[in-house]
Parts: structure tokens; C-alpha cells; sequence
């Protein structure tokens, strides 16, 4: 079937199956393989991704769900070779280890920037409460997710 | 992995139940896929078609106050509950299961629609809509029926027909003059993202120092929500003065704590979770009193578990 | 004491280079990952995100019986299937036993795997596999595969395994492995003693939970090489096995190290590499396996399930006079390292307190369930959790302050072993407990939670705290030694060769790190490729705690032997000593004639050009020491006596890591580490049900790991003194990193609740009977 969507700023039309999901077609049809499958069945936020705004695991919207939308994955966080702030404060403040849970993480966080640009601890937490990370024990992301809020990097 | 299926995008929701009535096979609805996705790759359930609801504006309009009702979208996301003003301010109660559901992913999927469907045991939405007494439209081929929340989960057979789906939730309003004060609170195994092992919501109305009615509903312990209609009945009518109100609502509480181990007893006798589920149901007592009545500091002193 | 003793007789290099740490230039910084930016950009391509052209996809058949015969098992339909390029069973595979965590040639454990088998032990068990164009065809076709199974009796419980009578699993059943060893008199000491402390501690079956499911890839090529992709711990065990089970050279075997998605020991050992290896051979094509999350849980590895019994005997005092650990570790159907983790958790017991009697017992057995194998802290957690919660039960029934009792028995620096280990080096575990204490108001928290309790009805706090142990590496029990080779290139940038593995805590920085230090350049010149058995010097892999400590002195010996091939080069070119060679910041002189400056890179140009040679060296160094790492973990917690429910409030980890070379890194590890031990505290476990033998916990819906909402704030303080043969003193974190978590968390509830709790995860439900017993 017929699908149109906006990824990360430019506009696709692909012919997908329709039990595709929209993590299937990023990977398989569109090569952002960023977002991951951790557990296909939306509790560990690995493939993640920013619909019209929202924070959604792909593994769950089938892809012809996704049509006429905007999607943003991790591929189109970085701006014209730039880091997101966020991108950078993971980095800065060891957020990273194996960088599974990353691409994810980084989602959930900008979405939650979206709507919250200096969002509390607590305000972190759950939204990032459906990402797991088994490296970090999240100490170090919910560090980096402050700092970016603060501006600091 | 999926099995194979069509799947149908209506624009509008007349052509949503034209497409239910027409197309062949194995039909099923689908909104956030929140549920059904994991159902069709487990293999529990089957489509030929889907149809996907997920873009029928008329299911995803927002929230709107008509003849006395809050009327929701069955479209509406847990997230716009757990905002939305309408809801927050009539329905305070399922605002907080909007919270209190799945994760900040779910939430911005999952639909109201999709969990009275889903009709889970453990269905956060459910509670509340039981002590809100809520009402929902049925729409088919047939054309449109209400019926309360209650009445469509108890019932023993499947009220909700193949191909029929739900379009709105009415929530009748507070009368004028009338306070209206309501919670949730569950028990999962984490503090977010857990399905509840155990939920409640409450609905208290007052007037004039006065309860005027009291709608409580516990969830995860049958297969539908319970209402409480006894204990209810023994409260409404009863005087919540200022100067005494710290001790009636430590009554309530103490009581209501009581009779929820009772209705556990009653409800999952001899099941493996019981000597859990009557002991826990009492913390949803004293936090959903505590809840009710914010004034009394009536909060055990701990440091809380975040979200519940 | 005896306490410098140690120090002085072995002033080796590395102890003075260790001494010198404040003209330390990369050492004991916090560069970032090496990768970082293709991580948090999604550019890095992990096993999953790879393809090559014509590769087919495998889906495995795993049995739905807990124990039951192959009676016969039908695939025409699957074959008929467009698209299928293949099914395998064991009709059609290689028979070949293997043990699957075997990592060097000619080591003895007990093979009883195959690529399939004819009877299946575990709910989980591979029975068939089919290769097809893609995955959704395989998983199609996998449906179509009928299967006839004679079911055979199943045995779950660990402890029936060891009655007479019990199913036999393999021939001989269980016991399959016993041993005894300790110390002193134990038994005589007992009849003695004024008190003993008996206690009967579990710890559940836990998934490692690797964000990145288990993949791999492999590939033929027209020489009947095959290599393999794939994110393991260890290339040269993955080439063993697999050139053992497909009969083939190991030169004809390639195994190539992955960016890893997370492994805790969970990728650790070979699992699905023969497979995908012998499916490329057999149909000439690469071949991709990737489980799904269900699979990663039931049919990889597991952390063993272990049963301890415990009895401690003290004085008066509270020293102390003997202990007996007898342990039953149920390893699930296959041996896999069954027999060494049951060692490995009981030699602990001889490096954490001084107890001169001391007897330590474990029976292995087999059991229907999930395999266990490696698992982060091979064996201390299960053995910590054990000794640690039976010592606070001591503790209380001597009516000692938990610290102040383990202050009294705690191992002093350069202790000796008593069972016969290695010396246990600059052991610094009572300065953890000291500082540890201080900084976390231990007395103060401890006496407020006490005070509380009784004004506060429904939320209890408990203060709690545990200590433990862990190696560095395998001196003293196995071979333990790494190659490297580490050139300097002709514009001054370097490459270290070497069978390194990246597992995303900072192994690859870490070295260069190392290297950097030794020659003065940046370490973002420095390459460090990981792994690839066809290039690499040997390894013996990303395992036993050995990587800092043993691959970094490893480095750091390379980089010494470049820096004196580099100095005596450059002499000949600037016509002085060796000695007066100056090299900093990537640019070298004589000390004679400072005006005449050059970069590294220029001089290695004139090198080549003049002396006709190269800077090269390739080093092997051989572990001499294995002193233990220390931790200690202090923490409160918060009980809902109604719901059973535990927040964890705040942790303080307290770790003697030597040097560390990268703080940021050392942290990250402690960190992930809590993570993981609050999960074996409170909530994870497989359960496996009594009855069918399925594993309850196979999802991420009903295995609940700790999320960033139930996450405490964590302090780390780190003891750095050095004084051991790691390099700059370093020595391993990321195992110890779990190790004293588990029991500290169990010992706090158990503070907050006046109750001994002693089976793991204290999940809501115990937690609520042991408070209506
Ligand atoms: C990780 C995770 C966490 C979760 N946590 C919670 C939780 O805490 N609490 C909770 O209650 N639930 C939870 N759920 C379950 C689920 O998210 C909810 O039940 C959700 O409300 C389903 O809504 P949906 O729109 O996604 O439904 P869908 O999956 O789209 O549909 C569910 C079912 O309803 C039918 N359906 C959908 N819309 C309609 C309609 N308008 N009319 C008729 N039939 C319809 C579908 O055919 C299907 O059978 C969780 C799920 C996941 C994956
Ligand atoms: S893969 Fe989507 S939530 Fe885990
Ligand atoms: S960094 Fe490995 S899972 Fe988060």
C-alpha cells in the first residue's frame, strides 16, 4: 500500500506492506536504523521516534498509521552537521555506554523538550520512564537531559 | 513477527462503519495499537482487515461539555486526558488514570476507545469510568446505542458486537452547586509503567458540608471494575463539617480500607494473588481518601512512590 | 599490622609509576567514549542494522516441552514454502557435543550441547531452524514444521534434582559437579562456639537484559572460510567452538567483534554463532540470526539460580571464628560454566573477611529450565547476597552495629588468601567501610530510621549496607596473558592491534588513555580497532574482570617497549643518547639541542628513510598478581508496609578500584551496576512455574527492570591507592559494580522491618508475608 510521510524534513512515498510498522519501514525500507528493537512490544523505548511531535515507540504504529505525518527520528536530530544540545550532553556528561538505549532516550527527551523546554527532575523521569537502559542506571542521562535544559552545554 | 493483513483508512467515521459493514472476513478496529498490535503478533488475535481509526476526526475531536456531559472522543489519548482542562476539572479521576497509564509513549497512543475495548481487568481508564458513571455510543451498521460503562462490562455476553465501535464517552456533570471531588490511585509492580495489579477511583460529591454522593469503583480483581455500592450508601448523606472532617475522613478511610479486603475476599477467593491483593487494596484506600480530602495532610508520611 | 609490608618488599616500575600520579597528563581523566557521537547520532551500525547482499534470515523452533523426545519431526511443508532456502533439526546437523563458554583450546568441561539435539531439556530448547530470504517467510514457515514430541518427566526445583530417584537430565544426573575446599578447622570450631548464625538465602534466575537482543551474522566466502559478526566478549572462544563444531582450521574461521549492544556476560559464551555459522556453510550464503526479546530471555543465558546455606559462628566479640557455605547452583539444562562459577562464587568467600575456619561446599545440578552461564560478577552476587544477608542476621543477634561488626572482621591490605588463592594486594575494603560510613552518616541515618518507626506507621526506612569482592582476572587459576601490538605511524598517529572488546564501558578509550600517557600524543591519535581472530594478537577476552588490569598493563607495556624503540631510533637521528631523547606533546628533541624540534610524525618519516625500520612493537604481557577489588554499598530505603513496596532512597557505592583511568567510566559501570543488583533485590526474576517449566518473566511486560522513575540518586566515592601490578595501579569495576547492591538493599528492608528476609527478589508478595508471620 501507499504511504506518504515526512521524515526527518523530507517527504517520502513508498509502497510498504500493511503490517508493516513504522519501525519496519525505517530500518528496512528508509535505512534510519537509529531506532532499535529492543522489545517489540513498548516497554523498553528503543525505537522511539517523534510523531507530529510526540513521543512514540514505532514498534507499536503500524506504518500506514504514520501517513501525512512528520516523523523525527535520531538521524534528524542533528541540524546542518551540528549536535543537538541534547546529543552533546549526552556525550559530555557519559550518558552513553553501549548506545542501545540512546537513539531512544535522546527521542524521549526531545520530545519532552518540545513541550517542556526546562522540565524538573521528576518531570525527567517519567519521561523517560518507558526507555530502559540496562549500562547507565539512567544517573548519568538524567544529567545530561538537566543539563541540556539548562542550557549549560 | 505480524501475520498478513489489509488494512482500510476511513477519512470519516461514516465511512468507518460503512467499511466495517462492507469488507470481508475477520474485521477489527484500530486506534493507538497499543493493544492490538501485541494481540496480532502474538497470534491471540486474527484480521483479514484492519480498519484504522487512528485519523477519523470525529473520534479525535476534543473534549466538549453538551447537555450537562463531558463528552470524550472514543479517539481521545491518555496523554490529552491526563491535560486536557474539561477533564482535569469534571473528571479529575480519569485525568489521574491518564497519568498514572503506561508510559509517556503509550500514553501519546493509547486511547480511551482502545482500553473500554480492550476491556482489560487491569484497565486503568475503567475505574473511572465506573464511579464517574459513565456512558458510552455504540456505533454500527445498525446505527448508534448508549449504554452505561458498567452495564457494557458486566455483562456476560460481548456487548460490544464485531464491527461496532465505540465513538463517545459521556460523562454526566456535577449538578450546580455541587462540588465534585475524584481520584485514582493503582498498585503496579513499579512505580510507572506497570500494568495494575490492583486500581480505584472514587467520585465524592458535596454539598454544603454535605456528601451527597460517593461513587467508588476497584479494579484487577474481577473481570469488570467493581462499584462499591454498599459502602457508598452507608457514607452519602453524611456531614463533612471543617472543624470534624479530618476525622470523618480518617473514618472513611479506616472503613473503606476494611471493606475493600472484604470485597477482595469475596471477589478472588482462594486465587493465588488474594492474601496479597486484601492486604495492598487498603494503601488505595487511605491514598484515595487522602486524595479526597487534601485539606486534612491526611498523606502516611512517606515519601510517596511518585506517580501512584 | 602487616600492613605496608606487601608495598615495600615489591617496588616494581608499576608501583612507582602509580606513586608519580599527580604528573599524570590522560590518566584519571574523563574523556568521552570513543564512539559517542555515532551513538548519539544513530550512525553506528550495530549487528542488527547490517546486511550483505544475497544474506538469509534464520528463525529458530524453540520447544514448547520442558523435557520430551523428538519423536519425528515433519518440515515438507516449511520446505514447500517459496522463498525457504532451508530446515535444520538435529537430522540434518552436525552432532558434535560442545560446551559453549569453553575459551581456550584444550579446556576441560563437560559437552553436552549440539546445534539441536533429538530431546529437549527447557521450555526454550532449540528443536529446528529454517533459513529463508527473510524473516517473515521463516517465521512463516517455522509454523509450518510439525513436531512430534514424547513427553518426558521434568524437573524444576534445584533441591529435588539432588533427591534419589530424581529425573536424570544427562546421564550420571546431578550432582554434576561437587567440590570442597576451605580452611583451618571448621567443624571443631563450631562445637565451640558460643553463637552460630544459620540462614538459607536464594537467588533467582535473572535475564541480562542487553538492550540489543542476541545477533549475529555469517558469512561464506569461495575458500570455505566463514566469518563471523558478531558483539561477543570473546572472539577466540566463538572461533573455538565454532571451528570445532563445523570442523573446520581455525584460520578458516574468522570471528569478527561487533559494536556490542549491551552483553553483562549475557553474550559471553557461545550461542547462536555455530549455528549461523554452520547454516552460511551448508547453504553457501550469509546468514543472520537475531532473537527477539522473548528468545534473548529463555533461550540464552542466564545468571544461576543459587541456594545457599550458611552458618557463621562468632564470639562475644564479634570475630568471627568459622563459617560453612554450602551452595546448590542449578546451571538449567546444559553444563555450560556450571562447574567454574561454582567455584569461582565460593573462593570469594576467602577474600573478604578474615575467618581462619572455614569450609565452603557446592553441588551443581541440572535442572529443565533456562541456561545459566555468565552473568556480570560471575557467581559474587549470588555468593555476596548469600553471606552478606546472613552477616547483618549475625550482626543483629549479637546486637553489633552491622559496620562495626565487619570493621572487626574485615580483610587487611596483603592479606594472604587462606584457601590458597592469590594474595589479595592492596585490599582497601576497611578504608571503604571508614569512608563509606562517614560520608553516608551511617550512625545517624541508621538511629533516625530506628527512631522513626514508631511515629510512622505505614513507610518504614531501613538503612542497610553490604560488602564484596571480585577478581582481576584469572592469575591463579587460569592462563591469563595478552598480545599487542602498537605501532606509531608515519604523521605520528598510532594503531594498538589487539583482541580487545568494546562493551560500551570505555575498554577502547581506556587504552588509549594508557597509551597516551606513556608517549605524550593525544589519545584521539591513537587508533584501537577491536577485535578480528585474522588480525588480532590473542586475547583472552572481555571477561573475569582481567581488561583494565591485565589488557591495560598490556598496553601499557607496549607503549613503553614503542617509547624505548622510538627514543633509541630518534637518538641515531639526532645524534644523541637514547636518554636525552625528549618526547611531549607529539613533539620530540634531544635535551642537548632544544632549538631542533620535530614531530613525532616527522621523525618516524626520517626513521624509515635512514635507519630503514619501523616503530613496532608487539608485547605479550603475562599476569602476575590478581588482588581483589572491593566495594561497599550504603543505602536506605522505604518500605509501604501495606503494599510491600520498596523505594530505595539513596545509595552511596564505595569502591577500591587501585587507579582509575577514567573516572567517567568507573562511575558509569558503578552506576549500571546498581541498576542491576536493585533489580535482583526487588523485582527481577524468570520465574519459572513449578508445573510447565515456562518462564513467567519472558517479556519486558512481566520482567520488570528498574526504570528511571525507581532509579535512587547514587554517590560514588572511589578509593584510589594504587599499589597492585594493574597499570597506574588500576584494577576491574565493572563486575564489583553489582556485587554488594543486592544484599545492601535487602539489608535495609530488612532494618526497616525486623525481618530476614533472605529469598531474592523481595517482590511485594514476600515482603508482605514475612511482615503477617
Ligand atoms: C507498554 C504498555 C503499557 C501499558 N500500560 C497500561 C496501563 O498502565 N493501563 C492500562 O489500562 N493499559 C495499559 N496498556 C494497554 C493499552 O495501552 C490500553 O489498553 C490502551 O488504552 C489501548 O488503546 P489503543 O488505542 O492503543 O487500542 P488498540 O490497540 O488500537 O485497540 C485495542 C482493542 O480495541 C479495539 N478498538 C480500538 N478502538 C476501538 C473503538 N473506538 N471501538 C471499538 N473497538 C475499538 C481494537 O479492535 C482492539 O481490539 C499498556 C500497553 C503497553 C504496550
Ligand atoms: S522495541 Fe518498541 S518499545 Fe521496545
Ligand atoms: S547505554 Fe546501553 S542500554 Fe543504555
Amino acid at each position: 500500500m501507499k504511504l506518504e510521510f515526512k521524515v526527518n524534513g523530507k517527504t517520502y512515498e513508498l509502497d510498504v506492506d500493511p503490517e508493516s510498522r513504522l519501525l519496519d519501514v525505517l530500518r528496512e525500507e528508509l535505512g534510519l536504523t537509529g531506532a532499535k528493537e529492543g522489545c517489540g512490544e513498548g516497554e523498553c523505548g528503543a525505537c522511539t521516534v517523534i510523531m507530529d511531535g510526540l513521543a512514540v515507540n514505532s514498534c507499536l504504529v503500524l506504518a500506514a498509521q504514520a501517513r501525512g505525518k512528520e516523523i523525527l527520528t535520531v538521524e534528524g536530530l542533528a541540524e546542518n552537521g551540528e549536535l543537538d544540545r541534547l546529543q552533546q550532553a549526552f556525550i559530555d556528561n557519559g550518558a552513553i555506554q553501549c548506545g542501545y538505549c540512546t537513539p531512544g532516550m535522546l527521542m524521549s527527551a526531545k520530545a519532552l523538550f518540545l513541550r517542556n523546554p526546562h522540565p524538573s527532575e521528576t518531570e525527567i523521569r517519567t519521561a523517560l520512564a518507558g526507555n530502559l537502559c540496562r549500562c547507565t542506571g539512567y544517573v548519568n542521562i538524567i544529567n545530561a537531559v538537566k543539563d541540556a535544559a539548562e542550557g549549560a552545554v | 513477527m505480524m501475520p498478513e493483513f489489509q488494512i482500510a483508512c476511513p477519512q470519516n467515521l461514516a465511512d468507518a462503519i460503512t467499511e466495517a459493514s462492507r469488507l470481508q472476513g475477520e474485521v477489527l478496529f484500530v486506534n493507538g495499537g497499543t493493544d492490538l498490535i501485541l494481540e496480532l503478533r502474538s497470534g491471540q488475535k486474527k484480521a483479514d482487515w484492519l480498519i484504522d481509526l487512528s485519523q477519523v476526526p470525529e473520534l479525535q475531536s476534543l473534549p466538549t461539555l453538551e447537555n450537562g456531559m463531558l463528552k470524550l472522543r472514543s479517539g481521545v489519548t491518555f496523554t490529552r486526558l491526563s491535560t486536557d482542562p474539561l477533564v482535569r476539572k469534571h473528571a479529575r479521576c480519569l485525568a489521574h488514570a491518564g497519568e498514572q497509564m503506561g508510559s509517556a509513549q503509550i500514553r501519546n497512543r493509547a486511547t480511551l476507545g482502545g482500553n473500554i475495548a480492550s476491556a482489560s481487568p487491569a484497565g486503568d481508564s475503567l475505574p473511572a469510568l465506573a464511579a464517574l458513571e459513565a456512558e458510552v455510543t455504540i456505533e454500527g451498521s445498525e446505527g448508534a446505542r448508549t449504554l452505561t460503562v458498567a452495564e457494557m462490562l458486566a455483562a456476560k455476553e460481548k456487548t460490544l458486537k464485531a464491527r461496532e465501535l465505540v465513538t463517545e464517552i459521556l460523562i454526566p456533570l456535577a449538578e450546580q452547586g455541587i462540588e465534585r471531588r475524584s481520584t485514582f490511585t493503582k498498585i503496579g509492580s513499579r512505580t510507572q509503567v506497570s500494568i495494575a495489579r490492583l486500581n480505584l477511583a472514587a467520585v465524592m460529591e458535596l454539598e454544603h458540608g454535605v456528601i451527597r454522593k460517593m461513587r467508588l469503583a476497584v479494579g484487577a480483581i474481577g473481570k469488570a471494575p467493581l462499584r462499591l455500592y454498599e459502602f457508598e450508601k452507608e457514607w452519602e448523606g453524611k456531614a463533612v463539617k471543617a472543624e470534624s472532617a479530618g476525622k470523618i475522613a480518617g473514618e472513611i478511610a479506616g472503613t473503606l480500607a476494611e471493606f475493600l479486603t472484604k470485597t477482595v475476599d469475596q471477589a478472588i477467593p482462594g486465587r493465588h494473588s488474594q492474601a496479597y491483593k486484601r492486604q495492598a487494596v487498603q494503601a488505595l484506600a487511605f491514598d484515595v481518601v487522602a486524595e479526597l480530602f487534601p485539606e486534612q495532610g491526611l498523606g502516611q508520611g512517606g515519601g510517596g512512590n511518585g506517580g501512584r | 599490622m602487616a600492613e605496608d609490608k606487601g608495598v615495600k618488599q615489591l617496588a616494581t616500575p608499576e608501583r612507582q609509576a602509580a606513586a608519580a600520579e599527580q604528573t599524570l597528563k590522560y590518566v584519571g581523566r574523563n574523556l568521552p567514549l570513543h564512539d559517542a557521537v555515532a551513538k548519539a547520532t544513530g550512525k553506528i551500525q550495530y549487528t542488527g542494522d547490517m546486511n550483505f547482499p544475497g544474506m538469509l534470515q534464520a528463525k529458530i523452533l524453540f520447544s514448547p516441552l520442558a523435557h520430551a523426545r523428538i519423536k519425528k519431526i515433519d518440515a515438507s511443508a516449511a520446505l514447500a514454502l517459496p522463498g525457504v532456502a532451508a530446515v535444520f533439526s538435529h537430522e540434518n546437523t552436525p552432532q558434535t557435543l560442545y560446551n559453549s563458554q569453553v575459551w581456550f583450546a584444550g579446556q576441560e568441561a563437560r559437552a553436552d550441547e549440539r546445534l539441536f539435539h533429538d530431546t529437549v531439556r527447557f521450555v526454550g530448547d532449540r528443536v529446528a531452524a529454517v533459513v529463508a530470504t527473510d524473516k517473515k517467510i521463516a517465521a512463516k514457515a517455522l509454523g509450518l514444521i510439525k513436531v512430534e514430541y514424547e513427553e518426558l518427566p521434568a524437573l524444576f526445583d534445584p533441591e529435588e534434582a539432588l533427591t534419589e530417584n530424581a529425573v536424570e537430565i544427562h546421564p550420571g544426573g546431578s550432582p554434576f559437579f561437587e567440590k570442597e575446599f576451605g580452611c583451618g578447622n571448621p567443624s571443631e570450631t563450631f562445637k565451640q562456639a558460643e553463637l552460630i548464625v544459620e540462614d538459607r538465602v536464594e537467588t533467582p534466575k535473572i535475564h541480562h537484559a542487553a538492550m540489543e537482543t542476541h545477533v549475529c551474522i555469517a558469512v561464506p566466502d569461495h575458500s570455505g572460510k566463514i566469518t563471523v559478526y558478531t558483539p561477543c566478549q570473546i572472539l577466540y572462544s566463538v572461533r573455538l567452538v565454532v571451528a570445532e563444531v563445523l570442523g573446520l582450521p581455525y584460520n578458516k574461521v574468522r570471528i569478527l567483534k561487533t559494536p556490542m549492544g549491551g552483553s553483562f556476560g549475557g553474550k559471553q559464551e557461545v550461542t547462536i554463532e555455530p549455528l549461523a555459522a554452520f547454516f552460511a556453510q551448508a547453504t553457501g550464503k550469509p546468514v543472520k540470526i537475531e532473537y527477539n526479546r522473548q528468545e534473548s530471555i529463555i533461550s540464552t543465558r542466564t545468571r544461576t539460580r543459587t541456594i545457599g546455606y550458611v552458618r557463621t559462628a562468632v564470639d562475644q566479640n564479634g570475630k568471627i571464628l568459622a563459617r560453612e557455605v554450602k551452595t546448590i547452583v542449578d546451571t538449567g539444562a546444559y553444563t555450560s560454566n556450571g562447574a567454574i562459577v561454582s567455584m569461582a562464587m565460593g573462593k570469594k568467600l576467602f577474600r573478604l573477611y578474615r575467618i581462619e575456619n572455614q569450609v565452603y561446599r557446592v553441588q551443581a545440578v541440572h535442572t529443565n529450565t533456562p541456561v545459566a552461564g555468565a552473568a556480570r560478577g560471575y557467581g559474587s552476587p549470588q555468593i555476596h547476597a548469600i553471606t552478606e544477608i546472613n552477616l547483618d542476621h549475625v550482626a543483629n543477634r549479637l546486637g553489633l552495629d552491622p559496620v562495626e561488626f565487619r570493621l572487626r572482621n574485615l580483610v587487611h591490605p596483603y592479606d594472604e588468601d587462606l584457601s590458597g588463592g592469590p594474595s589479595l594486594g592492596n585490599a582497601r575494603i576497611i578504608d571503604c567501610v571508614e569512608e563509606g560510613a562517614k560520608l553516608f552518616r551511617w550512625h545517624e541515618r541508621r538511629t533516625q530510621a530506628e527512631a522513626g518507626r514508631s511515629t510512622n506507621g505505614r513507610f518504614r526506612r531501613g538503612v542497610g549496607m553490604a560488602c564484596a569482592t571480585h577478581s582481576n582476572g584469572y592469575f591463579g587459576a587460569f592462563q591469563d596473558f595478552t598480545t599487542m601490538t602498537l605501532r606509531m605511524l608515519e604523521d605520528g598517529s598510532m594503531i594498538l592491534n589487539s583482541g580487545i572488546h568494546e562493551l560500551g564501558c570505555g575498554t577502547v578509550t581506556t587504552m588509549k588513555q594508557i597509551i597516551a600517557e606513556v608517549l605524550d600524543i593525544n589519545p584521539d591519535r591513537i587508533e584501537a580497532p577491536e577485535g578480528d581472530t585474522e588480525t588480532s594478537p590473542y586475547d583472552v577476552g572481555s571477561q573475569a574482570s582481567r581488561v583494565t588490569h591485565i589488557c591495560g598493563a598490556g598496553a601499557l607495556k607496549a607503549a613503553r617497549k614503542v617509547k624505548e624503540i622510538f627514543r633509541r631510533e630518534a637518538s641515531k637521528i639526532l645524534g644523541c643518547e637514547p636518554e636525552d631523547v625528549v618526547m611531549r606533546s607529539e613533539i620530540v628533541w634531544s635535551k642537548h639541542k632544544p632549538e631542533e624540534k620535530m614531530t613525532y610524525g616527522e621523525m618516524v618519516r626520517l626513521i624509515q628513510q635512514k635507519n630503514r625500520t619501523e616503530i613496532i612493537a608487539t608485547e605479550t604481557y603475562q599476569a602476575a598478581d590478581n588482588p581483589g577489588s572491593y566495594g561497599a554499598n550504603f543505602v536506605e530505603v522505604e518500605v509501604d508496609t501495606l503494599t510491600g513496596l520498596v523505594r530505595v532512597i539513596d545509595l552511596l557505592a564505595v569502591h577500591d578500584v587501585g587507579k582509575a583511568i577514567n573516572p567517567g567510566f568507573v562511575k558509569g559501570q558503578i552506576y549500571g551496576g546498581v541498576q542491576m543488583g536493585i533489580g535482583l533485590a526487588l523485582s527481577e526474576d524468570l520465574q519459572i512455574d513449578p508445573k510447565s517449566g515456562k518462564a513467567k518473566g519472558d517479556s519486558f511486560a512481566r520482567y520488570h527492570l528498574i526504570n528511571a522513575p525507581d532509579m535512587p540518586s547514587v554517590e560514588v566515592l572511589l578509593i584510589e591507592k594504587g599499589g597492585d601490578l594493574g597499570p597506574f595501579g588500576a584494577k576491574s569495576i565493572g563486575e564489583i559494580a553489582t556485587c554488594p547492591t543486592a544484599p545492601a538493599v535487602v539489608n535495609a528492608v530488612n532494618h526497616a522491618l525486623g525481618t530476614n528476609l533472605t529469598t531474592l527478589p523481595l517482590t511485594p508478595e514476600r515482603i508482605l508475608a514475612a511482615l503477617n508471620e
